[in-house]
């Protein structure tokens, strides 16, 4: 397993978000976890990250258990992040956003260079300002700025929200393609074609707790993107 | 003609100490968002490294350059470490806790070393120009002042420490996301700031003379200066001092220096209100 998350608990304050969650990621897997709105995908992700403490429960990443290690160890253990929003360095260039990718690499233009043939898009905006940038160009930067660190896991949170078509259509082939190399990803979706075209498994948040996990065995992602609709309908 | 060139070397002076005793805000309000009361005491202990160490023999641009600010970052290591790190994000809790640090850095000084004016013979000698004498130290002063200011600019738009730097100030938890060392980043800035407090006091030391409560005469002008200059700190003490300084110098020279330090703050009000985000405003914070 490349994560192993067990009796999560978090909590802002005195108030709980997470109640208790239990989740595998399979080495090599794209997992989904879905949920409306406040049902705490963020909350879990950011836990998993060490952004946000978690209150209880352990989180263990390839075999290692990371429960009291700061946010940039474990980022250090090749643990990646995008989050919702993009939190994409505004003043900076884009170049400069992905150098900070790029921290521990010897030589960081070369990485850079290897990371953007995934992304042709943002060749050319790489002196721009990162606050400059479309909402849907930002969210390739953001990918491409964790990307350059070498992650084994990703944690990416709602990509395509709010983001125009066409790039929302880039943005999953570029998933697919990183998915058919072998990187783990952990998904936070809430659009049904992202997740059925591209997960392994779905699982479904429900205030804090997963309620539900689908596998796709050898379902099409038609069939599988009518099983997550009924899924969320019947809450 | 001699007039219009010591009216002019005067306000290069002006603008040179402004910037001077600001940059060290620049960096610890302006990019930390912390408001350090204990700025002035930071430029005081700056002075009394200068007058210690020259007086046990060493190299008086040695104690200004190196050892002032060497010794003040140290000093702000040990206060973040155990004061200012607890309170990053609580404003008015960390106002009070520099205050006190203020109080009780003058304190320690006084006991130490009594409250009176140390006097510093200044290196170099002087020139004059027609009627007026000139010291040679005053021209070095101006030359240091904007060495330190493009230094300070250079290292947050060039180096690897000050890219990382920006990064945590604008977003701390993707930063650390990202595999930087959030509270090393923190004690590593505030102590640059406070090296640059401890240069300032330096420098400024064989010419204002060395004693405990000499910060405050500087801490009001440079938190005027950095908040006038806005979000983008560095450029903006840079054209605030420029606007400031001309503006004293040009009013002391006319009537007094009183009428001058009127002039200036009268210009402050005028800036705050026409531009209350400060002169750059419309940049986004930690631009440059
Ligand atoms: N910064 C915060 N402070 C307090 N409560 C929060 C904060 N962020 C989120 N919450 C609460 O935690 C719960 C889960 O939020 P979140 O993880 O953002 O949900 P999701 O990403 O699924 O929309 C919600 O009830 C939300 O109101
Ligand atoms: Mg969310």
């Amino acid at each position: 397993m490349m994560l192993e998350i067990r009796n999560l608990t978090a909590a802002y304050g005195k108030v709980p978000a997470l109640f208790g969650v239990d989740l595998d990621v399979r080495k090599g897997a794209v997992h989904g976890v879905m949920g409306h709105n406040g049902m705490g995908k963020t909350t879990l992700l950011r836990t998993v990250m060490g952004i946000m403490r978690s209150s209880g429960g352990s989180i263990v990443l390839g075999g290692m258990n990371v429960s009291g290690m700061e946010a940039h160890q474990r980022a250090r253990r090749k643990l990646g992040y995008v989050p919702q929003g993009r939190e994409i360095f505004g003043p900076l260039s884009v170049r400069e956003n992905l150098e900070l990718g790029c921290l521990a690499e010897r030589n960081p233009e070369h990485r850079i260079n290897e990371v953007l043939e995934t992304f042709p898009r943002l060749k050319r905006l790489l002196d721009r300002r990162g606050g400059d940038l479309s909402g849907g160009e930002q969210q390739l930067l953001a990918l491409a700025r964790c990307l350059c660190a070498r992650p084994e896991l990703v944690l990416l949170d709602e990509p395509t929200e709010g983001i125009q078509p066409s790039i929302r259509d880039e943005i999953r082939d570029v998933l697919k393609s990183l998915a058919d190399a072998g990187l783990t990803i952990l998904l936070v979706e809430q659009n049904i074609d992202m997740l059925s075209s591209l997960c392994e498994s779905v699982s479904l948040l429900e205030r804090g707790r997963i309620v539900k996990t689908v596998h796709r065995q050898d379902r099409s992602p038609s069939v599988l993107a009518t099983e997550l609709i009924d899924l969320l309908s019947a809450l | 003609m001699n007039t219009a060139i010591i009216i002019l070397f005067n306000i290069f002076l002006g603008i040179g100490v402004l910037v001077l005793t600001t940059m060290s805000l620049a960096v610890i309000y302006g990019f930390m968002r912390i408001i350090n009361l204990a700025h002035g005491e930071f430029m005081m202990l700056g002075a009394y490294s200068v007058w210690f160490s020259t007086s046990l023999g060493v190299n008086i641009w040695i104690a200004i350059l190196i050892i002032a600010p060497l010794v003040v970052a140290i000093i702000g290591v040990i206060i973040e470490r155990t004061i200012i790190r607890f309170l990053y994000g609580r404003i008015i809790d960390t106002m009070l806790a520099t205050w006190g640090v203020s109080l009780l850095l003058i304190g320690t000084v006084t006991a130490l070393f009594g409250n009176h004016v140390r006097g510093l013979s200044t290196p170099l000698g002087s020139f004059s120009i027609g009627d007026y004498g000139v010291s040679y130290y005053s021209l070095a002063l101006v030359v240091i002042s904007f060495v330190a200011l493009f230094g300070l600019w250079a290292v947050f738009r060039f180096t690897r420490f000050g890219l990382i730097v920006r990064a945590t100030m604008l977003r701390p938890e993707m930063a650390a996301a990202l595999g930087i060392n959030r509270d090393r980043v923190y004690v590593m800035t505030f102590a640059l700031g406070a090296g640059l407090a401890g240069l300032a006091g330096g420098v400024i030391a064989p010419l204002a003379g060395v004693f405990p409560s000499m910060g405050m005469v500087y801490i009001i002008k440079a938190f005027i200066a950095v908040l006038i200059g806005g979000p983008a700190a560095i450029t903006g003490i840079t054209i605030a001092s420029s606007l400031l300084a001309p503006v004293s110098v040009v009013g002391s020279f006319l009537a007094s220096s009183v009428v001058g330090e009127i002039a200036l703050l009268t210009l402050a009000i005028v800036l705050i209100r026409l531009l209350p985000m400060g002169i750059t405003g419309r940049w986004p914070r930690l631009s440059l």
